[in-house]
């Protein structure tokens, strides 16, 4: 399985394009870009790449709620890592492929 | 499809809502079912049945939980994709110099709501203003948009039609707006206040234009009375929700200079008898402003309740068009539309308006 495609398992992503991961996915901070449409709803979020519309549940449920304000990878995996079960790494490699994920349909974008 | 009046659980929901959560009354039953859900859908306000599932306020079983957060998930989708059609759709009014007024579900979701996945919505409803009607329907033309019937006769959309309604590739439907009601009572609105003092919000990181507070009320008094084929919940919530941040004084003016004081007498009592006399704050709107004048109670009457067509509706709003040539002008465009226009209806199957018409008259006469 690949490493993009085990965090969309992961993370309970649905209909997720595979990218090409890197070492380090995501340098530098990160937030929801600005022109992202999307709906909290109990279970899930809904978000509008304005192509289609994905899916997040599970944990990718609270990145984007972090997500509101800039945050680093590091500041990510620190807080999901009180917040759920797993290995430091596992869940660093996971957030990192879903973080590159979301950049690359355009609805998470670097903070300047 | 008419919309039957919302269960009491949806109401008391509704009603916790406006004035805070008491103890669940009698008549919440013990577990959630299928039809709560699909009634608060049709009322298009899942939103507030799923929240009260998640906060342990509703109990339901883990399968009506999980249907009932995949229809919303539905609604939700449909939603997202009406507001990314909303954003696209914005280059091309800019360029021809349209400035849209964003209506209903699309704009009251992200203003009067604390949630907007608590009001769905389906299609998108632009007020535009009556010098940039043709100007705003040729770049829809120009964007590739299809109309679904044409004008009924030259001239007709600028002067008299209520809504214009284009089908847009992604599926949602959007209505162009020249006023907020069918008939007379759209014909009275006061179009320089309703649309001065706009609001603004945005959808990702476009700014749109919406209706002021006041002129929000005014329209959710229309839907619950004279503008739906029969009123929702979400209507009676909007009005609630919104009064609370308008200005007392300045709705009477808007209200009573576009002779809607019948009308907002109507919804108010609607909304008392649906979400409870404290949905209304004491003193809102005084006694016997609404009772009307002849020509109102008179145009009143010729709006359907509970289903028929609206071909009574529009004849009365003869009596609201100023000057015998314009008052002219409507009717004959009513009764003898374009060859065209006539023969798309058919096309469509849409029934035959001057026999509908003449049908909804002779039932009224005996009714």
């Amino acid at each position: 399985m690949s490493t993009a495609r085990r965090a969309a398992v992961a993370y309970g992503v649905n209909d997720f394009v595979e990218v090409q991961t890197r070492e380090v996915a995501v340098t530098g901070r990160v937030r929801r870009s600005g022109t992202a449409l999307w709906r909290r709803m109990p279970d899930r979020i809904l978000v509008h790449d304005r192509a289609e519309i994905h899916d997040l549940r599970g944990p990718a449920v609270a990145v984007w709620a972090l997500l509101a304000e800039p945050q680093t990878l590091d500041q990510i995996v620190a807080e999901l890592g009180d917040r759920f079960v797993g290995d430091r790494a596992d869940i660093a490699a996971d957030t990192a492929t879903l973080l590159e994920q979301l950049r690359a349909l355009g609805v998470v974008e670097v903070a300047r | 499809m008419i919309t039957p009046e919302p269960p009491n659980t949806l109401l008391w929901l509704a009603a916790s809502l406006l004035v805070g959560e008491g103890e669940p009354p009698d008549h919440c039953p013990e577990r959630t079912d299928m039809s709560l859900v699909q009634a608060a859908r049709e009322h298009r306000c899942l939103g507030l049945v799923i929240d009260a599932m998640d906060r342990g306020v509703l109990r339901a079983s883990p399968a009506v939980r999980t249907q009932g957060l995949d229809l919303h998930a539905i609604d939700m989708h449909r939603c997202l994709v009406a507001e990314a059609t909303l954003n696209d759709l914005g280059a091309q009014f800019a360029e021809a110099g349209v400035e849209p007024i964003v209506l209903k579900g699309v704009a009251l979701a992200h203003l009067a709501y604390p949630d907007p996945a608590w009001r769905a919505f389906q299609d998108v409803d632009l007020l535009i203003p009556t010098e940039q009607i043709d100007a705003a329907t040729d770049a829809l033309v120009r964007a590739g948009l299809r109309r679904d019937l044409c004008e009924r006769r030259r001239g007709w959309d600028r002067r008299f039609a209520k809504d214009i309604t284009f089908d847009h590739p992604s599926g949602v439907e959007i209505d162009l707006h020249r006023t907020l009601a069918p008939g007379a009572f759209g014909f009275w609105i006061d179009e320089a206040l309703l649309v001065g003092n706009p609001a603004m919000f945005t959808l990702g990181s476009q700014s749109h234009r919406a209706l002021g507070p006041e002129a929000r009320v005014l329209h959710a008094v229309y839907s619950l009375t004279v503008a739906e084929q029969t009123p929702r919940l979400c209507h009676a919530l909007d009005l609630a929700l919104t009064l609370r941040s308008s200005d007392r004084d300045q709705f009477l003016g808007l209200a009573m200079s576009s002779r809607a004081g019948l009308l907002v007498e109507e919804a108010l009592a609607l909304l008392r008898r649906w979400l409870g006399p404290a949905s209304v704050p004491s003193g809102w709107w005084p006694p016997g402003m609404g009772s009307g004048r002849r020509l109102e109670r008179l145009a009143r009457r010729t709006y359907r309740s509970g289903g028929g067509s609206n071909t009574t509706t529009l004849l009365g709003g003869a009596v609201a068009v100023s000057g015998f040539r314009a008052r002219a002008a409507y009717v004959g465009g009513l009764l003898w539309p374009s060859s065209e226009y006539r023969s798309q209806r058919a096309a469509g199957n849409r029934p035959n308006e001057l026999r509908t018409g003449l049908r909804e008259l002779v039932q009224r006469s005996r009714g």
